[in-house]
């Protein structure tokens, strides 16, 4: 049976100043340990709590003055130190012993899995009256989801972030489809749609354009043809100079063909040279005027004048000559510049067909045609005209290009990552618009799941705890305890009541003292229950302060009941009452074992005494050598007129009002008349007369003894105690035990 | 199956929270199991929990 107590041993702890060492019976689920105030009950709760919990127990719950902090140095009996605590629990699970360290319990030979609850008159209160916050630490243990409300808000964080890129992301479509749009207008909106258009130019591959060799090539020509036309000016030039120096060349001729021819009629050739010897001679040796052939004498000066006529005619001839032959060099030279510009004109010819090879047929068709007519030597002037014209064209247009492609490359840079993250955008929206709907929706399930479970933990402790207290209190218009979480107020617990046709009441407001003690003993179990731990070790450290009968009765039928709930139930009680109804109730007697504590002194410290009740005691008192009739006999007076007692007050029996409230044998006998004995009180089909005529014969014998050692009392036999004493202990075991317990009374 | 009645209240909400999930098609098989673990370690963060949302493809409603 888990969690069942073996054995408790206490060594310096608390009210223990002497070794302390109790013994639990096999069997036994409840420890009563009945003791006057002072005796020690609570050190024996403070060990379990101690060695169970690893607590300092009810030095926990107290406030000292200056220095209190350290409460635990309080746990050492006096004059014992902390080295001396020890507290040593053997039960079902095993055995540990706990000592108290320098800062914190130490449990040896290692952490056990006991689950031991203490309920003190404290704890009673802070169950009941504690606030909201208060009562969830209480109770957390139950609903301990820590770790799947981080998980929780860890989820409602992600969902948030989604739900936030999703907005962000929308935003972002939206602005890339806007700014499309304005690249789109501004293009002219061509093809239909933006996007339409955008894909249009994103998939076109536009190479940069080479216009800077075509431009070279075309600038190159129309410098070919700039040199051509002036070398086609240069030659035109140099020809018309030469057709120009041959006209004079051939009037030159001319003039010397007639001058020769002219002379030719007149004078023999080379007569010029003869003349010219002649006038030298006749200069430098006719100076006497005699002929040098003949000797005779002639005048020289006619000779010479008409022979130096006849040179000068003949000088003219030469000078034509001259000036000829000057107009043939001149003729000379136009030819060679002309054959020059020939050439020029060639090389400028060649150039341009080398050119022409360079023009692509299909991109200037027209200037390649041209440039070949040209070169072919076509109409050159024309054509060339034509030709630059259509080359500085050609030229515009070329230079026009990288404009136009720059305004392509730059749309497309432009555009191209709007597209990009149109579509990036769109196909990743479906799935980020799905996540967030599955995770916002997984939000709700999680919490709702959370909080469905706390709701079912507290509907359980509370309908658990209302149900004890129905049993408790019947018929008294109070209970309906509920245990809620606020709506919005995360880690509190609200308590609510029913008072009367007062609902949803905080029964601290309305409930007695006695009513919310006993509120409280019906949570803690119920909280003790809720763990479903059948080992569960229960301490009640003298939870009742006082009770009635009635209500006393009730609370030990109550944890009679409960205790198959629980490994071992250990209660510690100062009211002898509540010991009595344990005693007399058949299930709890049948499950307690009873302990007693003596009083506490410290060289003795606490002490278990037998425990027994007057019941037993008469018994034990009867079989007893040698038989004290005095005693005997008054002791069973006194539990007859006890029984009598109970009876009377659980039947509401007529007696004498007076104070104080004692009464007689005689006057309980006389109370309890023959319509109470024969048809009132009747159990199990005998009637209270059967018992109580039969003990009134015999009651004399108490009113003998209770003139103590007097002659009739010495001389009362053996017997007549003995039989009196039996009859009362047979109306005790037959009739009063059998009487419902809610009309019962224990003795 | 472990009973709810052997298990800390963490696995219990965890547990039944992991069933709706799979009953309302809200996440995979494969993934609701790497989120239980999450849940059960202490270790989820919003990162991995969008992780787990974003690129799942879930198996559909079982209920």
């Amino acid at each position: 049976m888990k969690g069942f107590l073996h054995e408790l041993e206490l060594n310096s702890f608390r009210g223990a100043s002497q070794s302390a060492k109790m013994t639990f019976d096999k069997g036994k689920r409840i420890a009563l340990i009945f003791g006057n105030n002072g005796t020690g009950k609570s050190t024996i709760c403070d060990a379990l709590d101690f060695i169970g919990c690893s607590s300092i127990g009810s030095l926990g719950d107290k406030k000292f003055g200056g220095g209190g902090t350290d409460k635990a140095k309080f746990i050492p009996s006096i004059g014992r130190k902390a080295v001396d605590v020890s507290v040593r629990l053997k039960c079902e699970d095993g055995e540990w012993t706990a000592t108290l360290g320098k800062r914190s319990v130490s449990i040896a030979p290692g952490p056990h899995d006991l689950d031991v609850r203490v309920l003190r008159r404290s704890n009673i209160l802070r169950i009941v009256q504690a606030n909201p916050s208060d009562r969830y630490v209480i109770m957390q243990e139950f609903m301990d989801l820590s770790k799947a409300k981080n998980a929780e808000d860890a989820l409602r964080e992600a969902a948030k972030s989604i739900n936030t890129r999703m907005t962000n992301t929308s935003q972002r479509l939206r602005d890339a489809e806007s700014e499309l749009q304005r690249h789109w207008v501004a293009a002219g909106s061509q093809n239909g749609t933006s996007r339409a258009w955008a894909k249009a130019i994103v998939s076109k591959t536009v190479s940069p354009p080479v216009v800077d060799s075509t431009i070279g090539v075309l600038r190159n020509i129309q410098t070919c043809i700039t040199r051509l036309k002036h070398s086609i000016s240069d030659w035109n030039s140099k020809n018309d100079n030469l057709k120009k120096a041959e006209a004079i060349l051939e009037e030159a001729d001319t003039k010397v063909q007639q001058a020769i021819k002219d002379l030719s009629n007149q004078e023999p050739p080379d007569v010029l040279q003869t003349l010219e010897r002649a006038e030298q001679f006749i200069t430098q040796h006719l100076s006497d005027g005699n002929c040098p052939v003949c000797a005779t004498p002639f005048p020289p000066g006619e000779l010479l004048a008409r022979i130096k006529a006849r040179i000068q005619g003949m000088r003219e001839i030469q000078s034509a000559q001259r000036q000829r032959d000057e107009t043939q060099r001149k003729r000379d030279t136009s030819k060679s510049l002309l054959d020059n510009a020939k050439d020029e004109l060639n090389k400028s010819l060649m150039e341009l067909r080398n050119y022409r090879e360079l023009i692509q047929e299909n991109a200037y068709p027209t200037i390649r045609t041209q440039m070949g007519i040209v070169v072919d030597g076509g109409d050159s002037a024309t054509v060339l005209a034509s030709l630059t014209d259509q080359i500085n064209k050609e030229l515009e247009l070329l230079q026009q290009a990288p404009k136009e492609y720059e305004t392509f490359r730059l749309t497309k840079q432009a555009i191209e990552p709007l597209l990009q993250e149109i579509e990036t955008i769109e196909q990743s929206q479906p799935s980020l618009d799905a996540a967030n709907t599955r995770i916002a929706e997984a939000v709700k399930v999680v919490e709702a799941t959370r909080k469905g479970y706390v709701d079912e933990v507290l509907l359980q402790i509370s309908g658990e705890a209302n149900r004890m207290y129905k049993l408790l209190h019947p018929n008294e218009k109070l209970g309906g305890i509920r245990l809620s979480v606020r709506e919005k107020g995360q880690g509190s617990v609200e308590m609510s009541g029913e008072f009367h046709n007062q609902t949803d009441i905080p029964p601290e407001a309305f409930f007695s003292d006695s009513h919310l003690d006993t509120l409280g003993v019906c949570i803690f179990l119920a909280l003790a229950k809720a763990k479903g731990n059948t080992g569960t070790i229960l301490v009640m450290d003298d939870i009742i302060s006082s009770v009635d009968s009635e209500h006393a009765g009730r609370l030990v039928e109550l944890l009679a009941k409960e205790a198959e709930s629980f490994g071992h139930i250990v209660i510690t009680t100062h009211l002898e009452l509540l010991e009595e109804w344990f005693r007399h109730h058949k299930k709890a007697s049948s499950q307690t074992q009873f302990f007693q504590i003596a009083d506490w002194s410290l060289t003795e410290g606490f002490r278990m005494i037998s425990r027994q009740f007057q019941t037993d005691l008469l018994r034990s008192m009867l079989v007893t050598t040698p038989f004290d009739k005095q005693s005997v006999g008054m002791k069973a007076g006194f539990l007859l007129e006890t029984l009598l007692k109970q009876i009377g007050l659980s039947f509401s029996v007529w007696m004498p009002l007076r104070t104080p409230q004692r009464y007689t044998l005689a006057e309980f006998l006389q109370a309890l008349d023959s319509d109470w004995r024969n048809t009132r009180i009747i159990v199990k089909g005998v009637a209270l007369a059967a018992h109580l005529d039969l003990i009134e014969s015999t009651a004399w014998v108490r009113n003998v003894l209770a003139h103590g050692n007097s002659e009739l009392a010495l001389q009362l036999p053996d017997a007549d105690v003995r039989n009196f004493a039996g009859l009362v202990l047979k109306f005790n075991d037959e009739f009063c035990e059998e009487i419902p317990s809610r009309k019962r009374q224990p003795c | 199956m472990k009973q709810e009645s052997k298990m800390a209240p963490d696995e219990i909400v965890t547990d039944r929270a992991m069933k709706a999930l799979a009953d309302k098609g809200l996440l995979s098989k494969s993934r609701i199991t790497q989120l239980k673990n999450h849940f059960l370690a202490g270790t989820l963060t919003p990162q991995e929990a969008e992780r787990l949302f974003e690129f799942d493809v879930p198996d559909g409603r079982t209920k």
